[in-house]
């Protein structure tokens, strides 16, 4: 008789949305059209002046304010381990076509706007900014798009991520039971499948409440 | 059969909804893709980011409008702060990154995929629809993400075309065989839903 075996761990599941740091410091009290509007008034600054100064400072304030926010900056520079893949092939790019200071700057120019986008995402609840969202897509409704209808999309998309990450990993699972990790089609298929049955489910649960939009 | 209009409206609607889930469905695939860790592929065992799939399959599956309108959204949400780019980003801070170009490109590989996929499936016999797919999925990746992904590249890394061309190759050949599996798993999805991308 063999033993019983160890159960294996299961690994955790990809957190999407869980990524905000928990808190009520002054960057999570600010509504979250006034932290998108200044994010993009800093965005655009950096990209024209295109300093390698300004973008530093940007990095150093936005760690400060993160701090007085109560967002421990270890936080915030996670985001730079995640893409450090990213960071590294341009760095690369840069001393083989440019040189230094011209990586200095372009570096410093792609850090700055990520970490001030970070700063937003980790204070922000997602349901927040697909309000702002919704505002912000009013004005189509001069070309016959209706925003409650959009919005209702954005709405269903934040309910699919998690649901379709967890048939995702599901599908790679399956497909190292098979052998065929090497296999795009294979990992494909079920999590394609999976998204058309579960959109259609979603549209006819939603069509049998009459809900087609997202009211005011 | 007769149908009084008060239940052919609510056909209709019951059309509309789910149509409007399929988008927020697909920019959520698209999104599922992009944080995907790089797999593997072939013998040689390259490793690829099946992020461009799920763009592919949006205009492949759902056709120009509704698969632009996934794509579209996928990006509006991300650029407005929502953490579903790849790596977890997002925010309009990834335009000045390198993937600018192939991020802003989206909705216009959908749209140009969707258009010659649908026409595919109008006219052509099913026997045809991987290779034809295929070419689909290929054509908007050739026509929209790589130019535009290029002259992105030159505009936030600061180097001439031609440069950003030559980092632009080192993505082809993944591109072909997410453009192959793609229309592979699309044909296979038309047979079984045939009502999906509606032959009319």
């Amino acid at each position: 008789m063999s033993r019983r075996r160890r159960p294996r761990p299961l690994r955790a599941r990809d957190q999407v949305f869980g990524r905000t740091a928990p808190g009520n410091g002054i960057l999570h009290r600010t509504p979250a059209w006034a932290k998108v509007a200044v994010l993009a008034a800093v965005t655009v600054t950096v990209l024209i002046l295109r300093s390698p100064t300004v973008s530093l400072g940007v990095v150093v304030a936005v760690l400060l304010l993160g701090a007085a926010a109560g967002v421990p900056p270890v936080k915030v520079l996670r985001l730079l381990r995640r893409i450090w893949l990213l960071l590294a092939a341009v760095l690369a790019a840069q001393l083989l076509f440019n040189d230094l200071a011209g990586a200095g700057e372009v570096l410093s120019r792609i850090i700055a706007c990520l970490l001030g986008a970070q700063l937003l995402i980790l204070t922000t609840r997602p349901h927040d900014l697909l309000g702002v969202f919704r505002t912000l897509v009013l004005p189509l409704r001069w070309v016959g798009l209706s925003p409650g209808r959009i919005a209702l999309a954005g709405l269903v998309m934040l309910r699919a991520i998690p649901y379709l990450a967890d048939l995702a990993h599901l599908a790679h699972r399956q497909t190292q039971a098979r052998g065929l990790e090497h296999s795009i089609r294979a990992r494909t298929v079920p999590l394609l499948t999976g998204s058309v049955d579960y959109a259609r489910d979603t549209g006819r649960a939603l069509a049998a409440r009459g809900i087609d939009q997202v009211r005011r | 059969m007769t149908s009084s209009p008060l239940r052919r409206g609510a056909a209709q609607s019951a059309h509309r909804t789910v149509d409007i889930a399929m988008i927020g469905v697909f920019a959520a695939l698209i999104a599922v893709l992009a944080f995907a860790p790089p797999i593997p592929v072939g013998s040689a065992g390259v490793p690829i980011t099946l992020q461009t799939l799920g763009v592919a399959l949006a205009g492949l599956t759902l056709g120009p409008w509704r698969g632009a309108a996934a794509a579209g959204l996928y990006l509006a949400l991300g650029l407005l702060g929502l953490p579903i780019f790849s790596g977890f980003a997002g925010g309009l801070g990834v335009l000045a990154g390198p993937s600018a170009g192939y991020l802003l490109s989206f909705p216009l590989t959908a749209l140009i995929t969707g258009l010659i996929a649908w026409a595919v499936l109008r006219r052509a016999q099913p026997r045809w629809w991987v290779p034809l797919l295929f070419c689909a999925a290929a054509a908007g990746s050739i026509l929209a993400t790589h130019p535009l992904g290029i002259l992105g590249m030159s505009f936030t890394l600061d180097v001439s075309l031609q440069e950003a061309f030559l980092m632009d190759i080192v993505f082809w050949p993944g591109d072909l065989a997410k453009s192959l599996a793609g229309a592979g798993a699309a044909a296979l999805l038309h047979r079984t839903y045939p009502m999906l991308l509606a032959r009319r």
